[in-house]
């Protein structure tokens, strides 16, 4: 017998905790956002170089 | 875990049937509620240095990319080194417990690329990748040992 059929047999019959599944449409969502905190930070960093131009 | 056709296409692009199973046998989608689990599962697996040095070097071939063939053995054996302190159920591997978990991360969006490719099929990819993240999300889950 393969050790991935051992494998099937021995989670069919003990007990877990089974966490919550990443699907495709969650990695999606959380891609945008790390984009959308670079556009900020770069913002930032425009904003920081003109008040130190007006200094 | 991966499921019999995710497994047998797997064995298709590994070219080996006997290291698919070894892989599957590692994607452990769920944390085991103790350490006897744990310990069955590692009964299970009988993971040697050995064999471990033949899963990388089959994953590396198979993807044809060294580091997302490592990137994928790394998960695997890090995931077996969780189970391995969870059965051990002592307070002196915490530090080390730790240490691993911290080094477990999803699979990088170039990792899923090339095992789109290497197995010739973008939604059995996905789901395997899947499987994966979700087996160091439940590795990551072990609790120290108390």
């Amino acid at each position: 017998m393969k050790k991935s059929d051992k494998m099937r047999m021995l989670l069919e019959q003990l007990s877990f905790k089974k966490p919550e599944k990443k699907t495709k449409k969650k990695r999606q969502e959380e891609k945008p956002k790390k984009k959308e905190e670079k556009k900020e930070s770069l913002a930032e960093k425009v904003k920081k170089k003109i008040v130190k131009k007006k200094d | 875990m991966l499921t019999k056709d995710e497994e047998y296409v797997l064995a298709v692009a590994l070219s080996n049937e006997r290291i698919a199973s070894e892989v599957t046998s590692r994607i452990i989608d769920a944390t085991p509620a103790n350490a006897a689990a744990a310990q069955a599962i590692l009964d299970v697996i009988e993971s040697s240095e050995k064999e471990e040095k033949e899963i990388r070097e089959y994953l590396i071939i198979s993807t044809t990319s060294r580091s997302t063939g490592n990137e994928l053995a790394d998960q695997l054996e890090l995931i077996v080194e969780c189970l391995e302190y969870q059965a051990a159920d002592n307070t002196a591997n915490n530090a080390a417990l730790n240490a691993a978990q911290a080094s477990l991360a999803d699979l990088s969006d170039e990792a899923r690329e090339y095992l789109v490719v290497a197995l010739a099929n973008r939604s059995i990819a996905s789901s395997i990748a899947d499987k994966i993240d979700t087996a160091t999300q439940s590795a990551a889950a072990i609790p120290d040992a108390i």
